[in-house]
């Protein structure tokens, strides 16, 4: 009996093996590393993609040439124009492998939600791919190819994994999703620009309510980075010089590490926020270098320079935010976490702008880098 | 005419019967039946227990008035002039003076390891089998079995098959007894013992099992002497036969026996608490029980410092995974789950792969087929040719299958991997069955990705889950005993700190030295 | 001695892996959906629940050593009684395979292998699961041990990718909940808390009884603390809110983890690789507390035959949710059930056996 259940079992799983349901050959399919959503006359969405130019010859296979074609389709739905783009293309379109998604402005005013949903529903899209708001055309994004670049959209992505400028936060779609569905924080996105083929990311654009309300720039982005990106990049402030008549004077600090707390008070049925940043910089040009320098004092003229000048921005950015009405640095999460009873009493957003913002800005100077400041 | 034809025939069939019979006799003689002390009849039941056989030496020595005696022999298995010096010595001590044979043969110096007497037919076939020369004397119903067994055997060499950087190098030999006399060399311990038994109905071979008396479990070794007992088959050409027929599980695909050609680490194994069987005619010990890491382990780990050995031997478990899961895995992300890969290899892998005509796991089989096939071919060739195979197969399989868009460029880098990780694998018999059980892994990776990898392994884990070897778990360490066990296993502790033996071998005596 | 097949690691073994299964894909959901960021506190209510529920087990087991949940019925109840209660213990243990199986297919049918038929990915799930029915408690046992690693692991896999990443306003307040919200979030942590439950089986099987409490309260806490842990860092990562919405938020939490320069950018195939590895420990050891209990009840004749005819239930009552929320009902309803006979049967036994004095 056991042998012929053994048998029997051996028989049909053979006959399971046969059909190769989910067996789809890798180069079935064009594997889509980036899109881009544009709006369309009559509500429709238009998705564009850069298909990279197929190779014959195996040996020269350059795998991520400037050689792609920028194709689009027309659809109500990313899915419904991505499916007559595989229809054209006689093959099978591939998301697993998306990593960067362009939308333009439009879109980000009226249809973000469709878009992320549809994103986020997706089992093989990767929650970690970055999203972009264009000012113009998010297709000009697509088609814009330095000559410098070996790949436009890896480069594009590339530029996102290390980010070097400060200038934006990158947001994946995970943290988007995150801050949009949840109360208490608004979500952003960095925004692109196209001149001259050449792809410029500054700024942020601000989300509420499921919609684009409004934007940053990029020294609001700068100091929001400050506060709610917890990874860390270098960065450079340049100062003119105060101690001395001459104007042309400057000095740059550059600011090695930092670190950043959110602390919110209830008083008075009123939110008391107070934001701490500490910097640690050491100085890095200085045009006046001059005899007799005391550098305990300059260490403290400048940092004091430095505090002063962070305070307006972030003092500038509150206020924007006030504006706007929109919670950006998240200061909901934090009065939720801690005042949860309040927090099930009010609306949030009544009461986001009467919310009190103070700061503490303390930068610390460690060193002048290679060179000493006293000339001898 | 026809009636005559008939007859003849029968007659012809008759005769062929009889022949036959004669040859096939065994016993002319009862079972324990004693020599008479007529010379003629017992040589005349010799005779016809071996069939008349040509190589069967009977030579008759007229003694003069005294001793009629006869020396009974095999020609090739006895040392002649030794034996031509004991007749020599033999008459020059007799014509001294007339005592009695047996004085004689105690009291003279003959050239002679050992003289037994011997009163049984049975006895006396056996001795003449083994080589031993019998004496038998008109008269007398007990014959002497002289030892001047002389087989022509190779001189101790390195093995071919197990290589070690350091430590000895001498390899077992197809004498039972020089092997034996290798492994009492290295444990000189009154408590190495030696059990023999006779093995096989027609080849009568001597097999050993040898332990340690004080630290194996004896339970263990009369299982397995009762498992030797209780063959029931003709031929032991060599000590594997007895693996194959011992065996707990006959059929399953993993070794579950370790055979070694190396006598260091059978008396390291021996020292373990583990048993080893030694058959003649064979320069291969089997170690028994066997659990699956004792297939990764080789000798050379103990005479590196522990550090390197355990590099090493992490080293070699890499390579085993790789033999087994390079190739499947490969196929589990080109072709089922195409979304696992990094972005920079996907888009590489789809594009080379335009050209190819095969679907991916054909042309991953073909691939593993030529591969398999070129192993094969090159295991057994004349060493002639052996280049003549590497320039054909490097060639062909490595370059122009590329080249002509046969096969893509990086299926051929995967399956030089997974070659390459099988060559880390020194046991033999290991290897092979990953080699079996790496095609049914591609397959069920081709048909439902990782998911049906992961169900083979499952599948194949729990066929080793219930397997044993002599009672030992063949998975040992890691499915029944605590983390310590089995993280001795995977490293080799420094010796200063090695007080315990391996517990999972079942052992009677787990220390090795007092702390 | 000859029935003495297990010893006291792969007992221990054993009931990790009953444990630990489709729980650790669903449990921060389950909790975030009734408690919110006081989950970890129901998941400490559980466990402690559950190690008194296992102390009312292991006292009635302790008085048969000897003895399945079978023989331990008949000798305090009588012949008809204890079939009713075997049965009623078949049919648990066949519901919880079979509801497991089905989740199971249903993840990978998401994640993995969107186009095969749910019927491919159940009839492996069970082969493999049979194929351990033929070879004994013994296998079992060695299979559960050797497996053990890869479930521990998938939980660490988790742990160390958030670690870094929890983020405190996420987790707090940590004591905001209702009386009313915590018993129901502390009964949605016993259902991924059960396992203890397969001792009714096992128990005789085990070679060293003395051990055998302590064992089984240090492989509980060890659970409760690992589901702890593993809760706090999935909603300190995700935040509630986010929680409510993923069906299987720590595969999503894969998703979201970048691990560039590594050979496998995506973790998340590699992570469920592993949790099948757990999930086919689960259905293994409560597919085979199911058949072996059909063999037990059965006349030796029919017993050999009954394999088949398990296999085509078990295959059946997976194939009977038509979406995966019927499955997430199925599991729910499995759940109840598994508590109240862990609960209620025991009860019963031990104070009728009390009653009758069977008890020395």
């Amino acid at each position: 009996m056991r042998k012929i259940c053994l048998l029997l079992i051996f028989i049909l799983t053979i006959i399971l093996m046969i059909g190769c349901w989910d067996f789809k050959q890798i180069d079935n399919y064009y594997i889509l590393t980036g899109l881009s959503i544009d709006k369309g006359e009559d509500n429709e969405l238009i998705v564009s993609t850069r298909i990279s130019a197929p190779i014959t010859g195996l040996q020269t296979s350059n795998t991520f040439t400037t050689e792609g074609r920028v194709i689009s389709r027309k659809g109500t739905t990313i899915l419904n124009a991505l499916q007559k783009m595989s229809n054209e293309l006689k093959k099978e379109i591939f998301l697993g492998h998306l990593q960067v998604i362009i939308i333009s402005k439009e879109i980000a005013k009226t249809d973000v939600a469709n878009i992320v949903d549809s994103l986020s529903r997706n089992p093989n899209i990767q929650r970690k791919l970055y999203i972009i708001v264009c000012q113009e055309e998010a297709k000009k994004v697509m088609e814009a190819v330095n000559p410098l670049d070996v790949a436009p959209i890896p480069d594009l992505v590339n530029m996102f994994d290390i980010n070097k400028t400060n200038n934006f936060i990158p947001i994946t779609l995970d943290e988007f999703i995150f801050k949009y569905k949840s109360s208490g924080y608004d979500a952003l996105l960095p925004i692109a620009k196209v001149s001259n083929q050449i792809i410029e990311v500054n700024g942020m654009a601000i989300f509420h309510n499921n919609s684009y309300i409004g934007e940053l720039n990029g020294e609001e982005s700068r100091v929001l980075s400050l506060l709610i990106y917890p990874k860390f990049t270098t960065e450079y402030y340049t100062l003119s010089q105060k101690d001395t008549k001459n104007t042309s004077d400057f000095v740059t600090v550059k600011i090695d590490n930092k670190s950043s707390k959110i602390k919110v008070n209830l008083k008075d049925n009123r939110i008391e926020t107070k934001l701490y940043i500490k910097l640690y910089a050491q100085i890095t040009e200085y045009s006046n270098t001059k005899e007799n320098q005391d550098v305990q004092q300059l260490y403290n003229i400048v940092s004091k320079q430095l505090e002063e000048r962070l305070k307006i921005e972030l003092e500038s950015l509150i206020k924007k935010s006030k504006e706007y009405n929109t919670d950006i640095l998240g200061i909901g999460k934090y009065v939720r976490a801690k005042y949860q009873d309040y927090w099930d009493t009010i609306n949030w957003e009544d009461k986001y702008s009467n919310t009190k913002f103070s700061t503490d800005i303390n930068v610390i100077i460690r060193s002048s880098s290679s060179t000493k400041l006293i000339a001898n | 005419m026809l009636r005559k034809i008939k007859n003849i025939l029968r007659a012809a069939r008759n005769q062929g019967d009889k022949t036959y019979e004669s040859k096939i006799v065994d016993a002319s003689y009862e079972k324990n039946e004693r020599l008479s002390s007529s010379l003629k009849k017992n040589i005349d039941n010799i005779r016809k227990t071996f069939g008349d056989s040509d190589d069967l030496q009977i030579r008759k020595i007229p003694g003069g008035s005294v001793y009629n005696f006869v020396l009974i022999f095999i020609d090739g298995l006895v040392k002649e002039d030794d034996l031509n010096e004991f007749i020599l010595k033999y008459f020059s001590f007799k014509n001294k003076e007339s005592t009695s044979f047996k004085e004689i043969i105690i009291n003279s110096n003959l050239p002679v390891t050992s003289i037994h007497e011997v009163q049984d037919y049975s006895d006396i076939i056996a001795h003449i089998l083994n080589g031993l020369s019998i004496l038998m004397i008109e008269g007398s119903n007990t014959a002497y079995a002289l030892d001047y067994i002389c087989f022509n055997k190779r001189s101790i060499t390195d093995s071919n098959l197990e290589k070690n950087l350091r430590g000895p190098r001498e390899a077992f030999i197809e004498d039972i007894k020089t092997n034996l006399a290798l492994l009492r060399k290295r444990i000189k311990s009154r408590n190495f013992q030696v059990d023999k038994l006779t093995i096989g109905s027609r080849t009568n071979t001597d097999v050993a099992i040898v332990y340690i008396r004080d630290i194996v479990n004896l339970d263990i070794v009369n299982e397995v002497k009762s498992r030797l007992v209780n063959i029931n088959y003709d031929d032991v050409q060599d000590s594997t036969y007895l693996a194959h027929l011992i065996s707990d599980n006959p059929i399953t695909i993993f070794p579950l026996m370790a055979p070694t050609e190396k006598p260091d680490k059978v008396s390291s194994s021996l020292l373990n608490g583990r048993i080893a069987l030694l058959s003649d005619n064979s320069p291969t010990a089997i170690l028994l029980p066997s659990v699956f890491t004792d297939f990764l382990h080789v000798q050379d780990d103990f005479y590196e410092r522990f550090y390197s050995a355990f590099a090493s031997r992490v080293i070699r478990y890499i390579g085993a995974f790789l033999a087994v899961f390079s190739t499947p895995i490969y196929i589990a992300l080109t072709a089922v789950n195409v979304d696992m890969l990094p972005t920079k290899l996907a888009i590489p892998f789809s594009q080379v792969r335009y050209v190819v005509p095969f679907p991916l796991i054909v042309e991953a089989l073909i691939m593993e087929i030529t591969l398999e096939v070129l192993r094969e071919a090159g295991l057994r060739i004349p060493n002639p040719i052996g280049p003549a195979i590497s320039i054909v197969g490097g060639l062909v399989v490595g370059q122009t299958a590329v080249n002509a868009g046969l096969i893509s460029p990086f299926l051929t880098i995967i399956v030089a991997l997974s070659a390459i990780g099988s060559f880390t694998v020194t046991s033999v018999d290991l290897v092979t069955s990953l080699r079996i059980i790496k095609f049914l892994f591609i397959i069920s990776s081709g048909v439902f990705g990782l998911f049906g990898l992961g169900a083979s392994v499952s599948l194949l884990i729990i066929h080793s889950c219930s397997l044993t070897s002599f009672g030992v778990p063949y998975l040992a360490p890691f499915s029944e005993t605590s983390i310590k066990d089995a993280f001795n296993s995977i490293f080799r502790k420094p010796f200063i700190i090695d007080f315990e033996r391996n517990r999972y071998y079942r052992i009677k005596n787990e220390t090795r030295v007092k702390k | 001695m000859k029935d003495r097949k297990i010893n006291i690691y792969q007992y221990r073994a054993i009931l990790i892996t009953a444990t630990i299964g489709i729980g650790l894909i669903t449990l921060p959901r389950a909790l975030a959906n009734k408690v919110s960021t006081a989950s970890w506190l129901a998941m400490t209510l559980g466990t402690v629940i559950l190690i008194v529920i296992s102390f009312l087990i292991l006292r009635l087991l302790n008085y048969f050593p000897n003895n399945n949940i079978y023989e331990i019925s008949q000798t305090i109840l009588g012949k008809y009684l204890s079939i009713i209660i075997t049965l009623i213990f078949i049919s648990y243990y066949t519901l919880v395979t079979s509801s497991t199986v089905r989740f199971t297919t249903d993840a990978i049918n998401v994640w993995m292998l969107p186009l095969t038929p749910m019927s491919a990915i159940i009839f492996i799930l069970l082969i493999v699961s049979s194929y351990v029915c033929l070879k004994g408690t013994e296998t079992l046992g060695r299979f559960c041990t050797a497996f053990l690693f890869f479930n521990i692991l998938s939980v660490l896999l988790v742990l160390f990718f958030t670690f870094t990443k929890v983020k405190p306003y996420n987790i707090q307040p940590y004591f905001h909940t209702t009386f009313v919200e915590l018993l129901k979030g502390t009964k949605e942590s016993l259902l991924s808390l059960l396992g203890i439950e397969t001792f009714f089986v096992f128990h005789k099987f085990i070679n060293n009884e003395q051990d055998v409490a302590s064992s089984t309260y240090k492989s509980i806490i060890f659970i409760g603390i690992l589901y702890v842990l593993l809760v706090e860092a999935t909603i300190g990562y995700f935040g509630v809110d986010q929680i409510k919405t993923l069906v299987f938020p720590v595969i999503s939490l894969f998703k979201t983890i970048e691990v560039r320069y590594f050979i496998f950018e995506r973790i998340e195939l590699f992570f469920l690789t592993l949790w099948l590895a757990a999930a086919f420990t689960t259905i293994c050891i409560y597919y085979y507390c199911g058949f072996y209990l059909l063999k037990v009840l059965l006349p030796k004749k029919v017993s050999h035959a009954i394999l088949p005819i398990y296999f085509a239930i078990t295959f059946y009552l997976s194939r009977l949710p038509q979406n995966i929320d019927e499955t997430f009902k199925l599991l729910n309803y499995t759940g109840n059930l598994g508590i109240l006979i862990c609960l209620i049967i025991t009860v019963l036994l031990l104070s009728i056996g009390k009653i009758r004095g069977v008890f020395r």
